[in-house]
């Protein structure tokens, strides 16, 4: 383990992702199971312990979602700390396999997790709550993709040590077809962090605008709701969209420049 | 009007990775392009690993007399030239003799590997291998 502060706040978030994940899961379970057969008055006593639930949850998805952008930064800060590391390709390698895989997942947490959290947005917003047994099931799939993200992060941190590791000069050499991508992204192009930042987002919103509308074919009730919240989502995504391209021109402009032949 | 919407954000998504994809063969497809001078032999790379700051290249002209134009840096790992400019005044390379050619470029503290082009009156370029640290 490379203790610096960013690799402690990446475990420390890891910890406590995992402990209050102990919490949720049995009452998310509970809740899901007794709601269906539920009588009015255990149903108001599942809707009270649904709330706290739901804030739990906010928490940590929203952890989770500030450590995978995090995740990218402590990487990039450890690069200097393990010899022979170039890029982040070299900080792979020193925490594989943890770290390939966390990488992948990294890339999907906030598209996933975004998904639960608006329908609860929504939930929040509409009377009886809904769609309290869909996001306590829904939280339960997410639980095997929550564990996993908090596990690959805590396995990564503490396996990444300064042994001395190949970086990406071993697979992306001259003849490769396509480049390094944390060398393209992290440290030659960097404006193309801020056009996959913006298209992901952009991407991210779309999906979540067709999950809700799936719900309301489901649960009418949030009809209303719902249709403001899509109209919403789906505005912000193409501000998003838009803000991408506009980004795109100077990242492209970065990469272009210099290679202007100069004969 | 949602269905609208959202079909413009996916276009402009399909839009930039075309595009992006597009810009990236043509970076290569111009790199791939180079003609490459036969007649030079680089006979030495000075850097400065404290800085890591390309300061020359020393090279030797076997063949008839050239005229080195600018140079351009090109980083093999992401695939892109980093930085290039020209010479004033143009050097010149004569027949036999042995030129240091002052270069600044600024190198990755961390390491990589590059290419080094210099650029000729020929339209060829004179290719030089940098590995570093």
């Amino acid at each position: 383990m490379i203790w610096t502060p960013l690799t402690a706040v990446m475990v420390i978030l890891g910890v406590f992702g995992l402990a209050l994940m102990i919490y949720t899961v049995p009452k998310a379970y509970n809740i899901s199971k007794k709601i269906s057969k539920a009588s009015l008055e255990e149903r108001y006593g599942l809707e009270k312990e649904y709330y706290l639930l739901s804030t739990v949850v906010w928490v940590v998805l929203i952890t989770r979602i500030v450590a995978s952008m995090l995740f990218w930064v402590t990487n990039e800060s450890l690069i200097p700390l393990i010899p022979g590391a170039m890029c982040q390709f070299g900080v792979n390698q020193a925490g594989a396999p943890y770290s390939w895989i966390d990488n992948g997942v990294k890339l999907i947490v906030l598209l996933v997790y975004g998904i639960w959290l608006s329908l609860d947005f929504l939930n929040r917003r509409v009377k009886g709550a809904p769609l309290m047994q869909s996001l306590s099931r829904l939280f339960l799939l997410l639980a095997p993709l929550l564990v996993l993200d908090l596990a690959l992060d805590l396995g990564f941190y503490f396996t990444v040590s300064a042994v001395t590791v190949p970086c990406c000069r071993v697979v992306f050499t001259a003849e490769s077809p396509i480049p390094c991508p944390y060398c393209f992204v992290f440290h030659d192009a960097p404006m193309f962090i801020v056009v996959i930042a913006c298209y992901g987002l952009a991407i991210s919103l779309v999906v979540w605008s067709f999950v809700i509308r799936h719900f309301i074919k489901r649960v009418p009730e949030i009809g209303g709701v719902g249709m403001e919240a899509i109209r919403r989502l789906v505005t912000l995504a193409l501000g998003f969209a838009v803000m991408g391209t506009v980004a795109l021109i100077p990242a492209i402009m970065q990469v272009l420049g210099p290679a202007v032949p100069v004969h | 009007m949602r269905f609208s919407t959202t079909k413009v954000v996916i276009m402009l998504v399909v839009a930039a990775i075309l595009v992006t994809g597009a810009v990236y063969l043509y970076i290569r497809s111009q790199q791939s392009s180079i003609v490459l001078e036969q007649n030079v032999d680089v006979l030495e790379v000075e850097l400065n690993k404290r800085t890591a700051v390309l300061v020359s290249v020393t090279i030797r002209n076997n063949g008839p007399a050239l005229i080195l134009e600018g140079a351009s840096l090109y980083k093999i790992q992401s695939g892109i030239t980093l930085v290039s400019s020209k010479f004033s005044p143009p050097i010149i390379l004569y027949t036999g003799n042995i030129t240091k050619v002052p270069i600044s470029y600024q190198l990755d503290k961390e390491g990589a590997d590059y290419f080094l082009y210099l650029f000729t009156n020929k339209g060829t370029a004179i290719r030089c291998g940098i590995s570093y640290p």
